[in-house]
């Protein structure tokens, strides 16, 4: 019988164990994002762009209250993040801002252009170096376009746009390859002479897409208007 | 088996058992979450489309009793940041792009037209009988958009559900249209003339693709052309693979009117990142400049340049009566290794480069450097003509000018005197950086 209570206090103490491990994780994650009520040197980073930007009008003052997170919420969606007053780690980088612990500090537009390069890594790794610039291309040119959204995280975010965002490649490490092709697109150098959309001819079955004239093919992709 | 033991795997089994139920019917609430969570997004941002449309309703609505220019233009500020969030959540939503972009690009040149008005009215022109119009079928055309997230919302009928695994370009046949998308006719960026705007270039005769490819060889003698595509883009042109002996595989594209150079491009030998040295950029600059006047180019004036993974890419202006124009801007790419030329991108000169019928100056240049924000010191003026939409360009004084560190380009319109433009030019360890 002793022993039974034992166990039950060993069992109670690793299941709380568990659950404060478990508990602890989000807390720990969540330590790098400002929200409304938080304070300090890093608010008034947020303010301070927010408004030069012209998305707060409210006082400069370190703190995170309503007027704040309704800026915050309005550059989330003019930026095609979500819109949830929150800045965490990806409304941090579309500030051009680094959160505390978040690691060494760039600015916001080696930002897009590392987006844009871990995107066509995604998407066209192993394609010939025309043909990633060609990504790339497409992909600032829909920025361009009315048909889609403004930004360039706005237009990669799309939902369902690109595969590489879907199955989660666009995590990884862009190479030296993607990145030049990227600030060649960056700089205007457009293969693709002002295409919308690519496939694969061997692999796609979407009639939508089909069904548009190609411009040219670069590599395994095909291009279109 | 002993007792002891039966008794432990009952119980090893029994533990895993209710840990297994436990962890399962965590997961099956974890997912409930996330899908209720998901549905909640959506609504929440159909009904964020559909609040902004209204505001948009009721700001052209007061628009009609406005008679002041300061009324008119914060009303028409409304407009455009409604409509500019409105297409933002639309932006989010998981809907078919083959079924939703039209109504993505109505809401897109609403918040251009919006704000191209701004700059209208800021100007003292008022609005015409044609904007009354527009702004009237934008008004019809959002109330239709309405009804359509009105009952999506009451039904809890959202289209995005019905699309979300099907893909961004797959369309599920019930469109997110209404009947008619209203047809916006101004000067924006977004604007249909702008968008589908044909080449303002001087036409040329048409040449063959035999012609191109003996153009495209006069780059690279020796080499061999291995493709030739014709590509029918807004400015048609031939593109040329090029077998080079001693430069790889090499794309130069040639216009079919005209057979002008568009560009061509190479590969870089070498992956120097560090920032140049005054004589290095210096001999950069000369070399594609006299590269440029070899292929024709008028008179091109070096503006910025940048430097990344061995590679300079040095921006030309050409110039017309010593007048900077910078829709022809060209771009020079030079390998830093050899430092030679290693390609051009002349798109914007084949598309834009014509002669221009320049008009002269009203404002002089110590009258364009009064105009300027007090505070900045000024470091050089000259003329340049410069674009302020697709289908306009002004005669502006360019008054290169400092403010500490900060670097700003300030351009005033050199017949009206109005501040047209400001860029900040951002010195990085990759050359200049124009915001």
């Amino acid at each position: 019988m002793h022993m039974a209570i034992k166990r039950k206090r060993a069992w109670r103490l690793a299941a709380a164990a568990l659950v404060l491990l478990l508990v602890a994780l989000p807390i720990t994650a969540e330590a790098v994002a400002l929200k409304k009520g938080a304070r300090g040197d890093e608010v008034v980073t947020v303010q301070k762009k927010l408004k030069q930007w012209g998305y707060y009008t409210g006082a400069v003052d370190g703190i995170f209250g309503s007027g704040t997170e309704k800026a915050v919420k309005f550059f989330q969606t003019k930026n095609g993040l979500t819109a949830d007053g929150v800045v965490g780690q990806k409304t941090a980088a579309a500030l051009g801002m680094e959160l505390s612990g978040a690691g060494a500090q760039t600015d916001a537009s080696d930002r897009s252009m590392r987006l844009l390069a871990a995107c066509i890594h995604g998407e066209s790794r192993g394609e010939p170096y025309k043909g990633q610039v060609a990504v790339g291309a497409v992909i600032l040119n829909r920025v361009k376009s009315s048909k889609f959204p403004n930004s360039i995280s706005g237009v990669i975010y799309q939902p369902g746009a690109f595969d590489a965002v879907k199955d989660g490649q666009i995590n990884l490490e862009p190479n030296d390859s993607a990145m030049r092709a990227a600030r060649d697109a960056m700089n205007g150098y457009d293969p693709t002479y002002g295409c919308l959309y690519y496939y694969n001819p061997a692999t796609s079955t979407n009639k939508w897409m089909l069904s548009k004239p190609i411009a040219l093919q670069i590599g395994r992709h095909v291009f279109c208007y | 088996m002993k007792k002891w033991l039966r008794r432990l795997c009952t119980a090893v089994l029994v533990v895993a058992l209710v840990v297994a139920v436990v962890l399962l019917r965590e997961e099956h609430e974890e997912r409930l979450r996330r899908e209720r969570d998901r549905e909640q997004q959506i609504e929440s941002l159909y009904r964020r489309i559909d609040e902004d449309l209204g505001d948009v309703d009721v700001s052209l609505s007061k628009l009609t009793a406005a008679a002041s220019p300061r009324q008119s233009v914060l009303l028409l500020g409304d407009v455009w940041r409604s409509t500019g969030s409105a297409g933002a959540a639309m932006a989010l939503l998981p809907l078919s792009h083959a079924d939703s972009c039209d109504m993505s690009q109505f809401i897109t040149r609403c918040a251009d037209y919006a704000h191209a008005l701004m700059g209208r009215v800021l100007e003292g022109k008022p609005l015409s009988d044609r904007d009354r119009q527009q702004l009237d079928s934008i008004r019809t055309a959002c109330a239709e958009i309405r009804q359509l997230t009105g009952t999506a919302i009451e039904n809890g009928d959202y289209l995005a559900a019905d699309t979300v695994d099907l893909g961004c370009y797959e369309s599920t046949q019930s469109e997110a249209a209404i009947s008619e998308y209203p047809t916006l006719i101004y000067d924006g960026p977004f604007s249909e003339s702008g968008e589908n705007q044909a080449p303002r270039c001087d036409p040329g005769e048409r040449i063959s693709a035999a012609a191109a490819q003996k153009k495209a060889l006069r780059l690279y003698p020796g080499a061999t052309v291995t493709d030739c595509t014709y590509v029918p883009s807004r400015l048609p042109t031939y593109e040329i693979t090029l077998d080079t002996k001693d430069r790889g595989t090499v794309s130069v594209s040639v216009t079919e009117a005209g057979g002008r150079l568009r560009s061509f491009m190479g590969t870089p030998t070498g992956n120097k990142n560090d920032p140049p040295s005054d004589e290095e950029s210096e001999a950069l600059k000369a070399e594609a400049l006299g590269v440029l006047l070899e292929l024709g180019f008028e008179d091109p004036a070096a503006a910025y340049a940048q430097y990344y993974q061995g590679v300079a890419v040095l921006n030309f202006a050409p110039r017309q009566e010593g007048v900077l124009l910078y829709s022809d801007l060209v771009k020079v790419y030079m390998d830093r290794d050899t430092r030679q030329v290693l390609g051009l991108d002349a798109s914007h000169y084949c598309l834009n480069h014509r002669h221009r019928d320049l008009p002269a100056p009203r404002l002089t240049e110590a009258e364009a450097r009064e105009a300027v924000a007090a505070g900045l010191d000024i470091q050089a003026v000259t003329l340049a003509l410069i674009p302020l939409t697709q289908e306009s360009e002004v005669l502006c004084y360019e008054c290169k000018a400092t403010r500490g560190e900060t670097y700003f380009l300030v351009y005033i319109n050199a017949l009206t005197g109005a501040e047209e433009q400001i860029f900040q030019v951002i010195n990085s360890s990759e050359g200049d950086l124009v915001v």
